[in-house]
């Protein structure tokens, strides 16, 4: 038992280092007015079932390959917490803390937090002499109010240019969609779900600025990014490697020329393994979007109503799938009281066309056996990711 | 008094921005109007252009009055001698041809040349707009009297109601090319609807956004409301877009923001397609606009409460027909 000892000795002395060069890191960014992103992932905010050592490894994996490229630095911390700190801009960040979010279950998603420096070195420090056992937990201070830059139509004019440049995988978020059965067998992929993550982008082409404070530059911004995200899925590279793949597209983009092209270059027997995810929203707004989507459904693409909570599934029920209607799926999100209140229309819907539905944000095995008893058998979300990875 | 003596008068005065100085110019004309008029050109090749405003100047020292330019880039000599002006008038034609001078009265034409005026502030329709970079300063400097649009809510007591909200149209004719973005569009909307309530606040400013008019209350965007804490009771309702139903916990809490401080809703607008898309009981509490036109069907309003319904209609007379029809008390046009 002597070398085990010894190493886990030596492992306990390498973090209580972590803990010291983390201080002295804080101190010196105060000192040098030096921006940093940071990201804590605190192992108190986990659920007990989620600290165990192996847990930990993957989601130490997880960082690294994220933040492989970004120049940041993680530390490991005596009581298991994990920082990772970059200068800033640094949208790897941000992008790594979605990552973690998105392999966590809804209720540990606390855990995640994003810091910057050196606003936030007082809660910085008081993490590292925490880990250290030396300070009482101290109530997280709140963190300061946010000297948040303007966010204006200069921004988005250079947001835009840097957009053109900007290498997007980074920033994308890939789920898989699969199929789950309850006679057992492995999770079988039925198509990978890329989204861009909008924190993530805002934070690599709005470096410190809060986009919400202009939704409609936003959302310009958005299409953009939409648009190149297209242009790269119809470029024949990306073609040799193709798998099937949703997207959620705003409607404005869907009708517009970056799309038309896209479906241009798109084989035409690949137009099949297209999911587009509209949302209900804009729909409501613009009702002669149907249309458009009909279209795209005649020409073969599958259109999908995205990321629907349970209780709005009565209020339109004209939108959702069935009956020869455009729209041919229904994304539905996960909520943990659906078991108890199942909505009639989604009894109805299922009944009539069960391949219709994918439960999304799936992060627990009541979310599966709910959906197995409801005839659901395509699943999304932080669970089916794990159970991919044979977990 | 020759054209071509005329046409080496130079240098010539400069003349203020467009529209700037002509509103306070023309009240105080129409204070003392009797016999006196305004006397407006147009004309476009920067020749004539130059020649025309040096006759208006040359007038001015006869028949009195000052030389401005109107919201449409015409020239204007305001509050002339109506006998001269109308001889100044006649040189003019000889000029820019006899469709290219108007003559308003300060006696007779007080209302139009008001009217006129205040189109002094509305973005000039331009092929080129701004650069997407400038957009901010662009929307800064519109002047909101033009930008906003003004319509007028009937009910059985005659005036009910008076909705502000910009004028999209307008916006995007002098945006050019960037207008065709509906985004930005918003945008240029939210940042002018947050100027509203401050302009409101200023009495001469309101007297022109209300148009005169005393209603007893105001419908405005929801952007116009979201920083106020309290409001006179009754006085605003802020306009709701229908999609926001679709993000519930969003709108439980704009829903609780305004009723907090005092200020009710309406939804803007059911028309024919949406009703057939969503659930009309499922509407929270507050007015609806309900967009009258061929699709819709009278039979489709029933699971509504006609008392909580406004018809808008760009057409008054069909719209009041069915609003009696359908028994809906509220009627909403351009006025």
């Amino acid at each position: 038992m002597l070398p085990r000892a010894a190493g886990t000795d030596a492992a306990a002395e390498r973090r209580a280092r972590a803990a010291v060069e983390l201080a002295a890191l804080v101190r010196e960014s105060v000192a040098a007015d030096a921006m940093r992103e940071v990201l804590h992932l605190r192992l108190a905010d986990l659920a007990p079932a989620q600290r165990r050592p192996h847990h930990r490894r993957l989601m130490r994996e997880q960082l690294d390959s994220v933040l492989a490229a970004a120049r940041a630095r993680i530390f490991d911390l005596p009581n298991g917490d994990m920082v990772a700190i970059a200068r800033a801009p640094a949208p790897a960040i941000e992008l790594a803390a979605a990552a973690l979010r998105a392999s966590l279950d809804a209720a540990a998603a606390e855990a995640v937090r994003r810091l910057r420096l050196p606003e936030s070195a007082a809660q910085l420090l008081n993490a590292a002499a925490e880990a250290l056992g030396l300070a009482p937990p101290a109530l997280p201070a709140a963190p300061p109010p946010e000297a948040a830059l303007p966010f204006g139509s200069a921004e988005l004019a250079a947001a835009e240019r840097a957009l053109a440049a900007a290498d997007l995988d980074p920033v994308t978020i890939v789920q898989a969609v699969c199929r789950l059965d309850p006679e057992g067998g492995e999770p079988a992929l039925a198509w990978e779900d890329r989204r861009l993550c909008w924190p993530a982008l805002g934070a690599l082409l709005l470096p410190g600025r809060d986009p919400d404070l202009a939704p409609g530059l936003a959302r310009r911004l958005r299409r953009a990014a939409e648009a190149r995200l297209l242009a790269e899925l119809a470029r024949p590279a990306a073609q040799a490697f193709w798998r099937p793949v949703g997207l959620s597209l705003s409607a404005a983009t869907l009708t517009g020329p970056a799309f038309a092209r896209f479906a241009e270059a798109l084989p035409t027997g690949r137009r099949a393994e297209v999911t587009l995810g509209l949302g209900a929203a804009e729909l409501l707004a613009e009702p002669s979007l149907l249309d458009a989507a009909a279209g795209l459904a005649r020409r073969g693409f599958l259109l999908a109503l995205d990321d629907l909570a349970p209780a709005l599934l009565g209020l339109i029920s004209p939108l959702l799938p069935g009956g020869g209607r455009a729209i041919g799926l229904l994304r539905l999100a996960w909520e943990p009281g659906l078991p108890a209140a199942m909505p009639d229309r989604l009894a109805a819907l299922l009944a009539e066309v069960p391949e219709s539905v994918v439960l999304t944000g799936v992060d627990r095995p009541a979310a599966i056996a709910w959906g197995w008893e409801a005839g659901i058998r395509l699943f999304q979300g932080p669970l089916v990711e794990r159970r991919r990875r044979g977990l | 008094m020759s054209l071509t003596s005329l046409a080496a008068v130079q240098p010539v005065p400069p003349i203020p921005a467009p529209g700037a100085a002509l509103g306070p110019a023309l009240r105080h004309a129409l204070r003392r109007g009797r016999g006196h008029v305004v006397l407006g050109v147009e004309a476009d090749a920067p020749h004539r252009r130059r020649l025309a405003r040096a006759l208006l100047q040359e007038g001015a020292l006869a028949a009195g009055g000052q030389v401005l330019e109107g919201p449409d880039g015409a020239l204007l000599l305001v509050g002339a001698e109506a006998r001269r002006a109308q001889r100044l008038r006649g040189l003019l034609e000889r000029l820019v041809g006899a469709a290219g001078t108007r003559l308003w009265s300060l006696e007779r034409d007080a209302a139009a040349l008001l009217a006129y005026a205040e189109g002094a502030h509305a973005p000039q329709p331009s092929a080129e707009g701004p650069d997407l970079a400038a957009l901010d300063a662009w929307i800064a400097a519109l002047p909101l009297a033009g930008t906003i649009g003004r319509r007028i809510g009937e009910g059985p007591e005659g005036l009910a109601f008076l909705r502000l909200a910009p004028d999209r149209t307008r916006i995007a004719a002098g945006l050019g090319p960037l207008g065709a973005d509906a985004d930005l569009l918003d945008h240029a909307e939210a940042a002018l609807a947050a100027r509203l309530l401050p302009a409101l606040a200023d009495p001469d400013q309101a007297r022109r956004l209300l148009g005169g008019l005393r209603p007893k209350r105001l419908h405005l965007p929801l952007a116009a409301l979201s920083g106020l804490g309290v409001a006179p009771p009754g006085l605003f309702a802020a306009t709701l877009p229908v999609a926001l139903l679709v993000a519930p916990k969003r709108l439980a809490t704009v829903l609780a923001t305004l009723e907090a401080a005092g200020i009710g809703t309406v939804f803007e607008t059911l028309d024919a397609a949406t009703l057939a898309l969503l659930d009309p009981a499922a509407l929270p509490a507050g007015l609806i606009r309900l967009a009258h036109g061929p699709g819709l069907d009278p039979a489709a309003i029933p699971p509504l409460d006609p008392s909580r319904l406004i018809l808008v209609a760009e057409e008054a007379g069909a719209a009041r027909a069915f609003a009696r029809a359908a028994g809906i008390a509220l009627v909403e046009t351009a006025g």
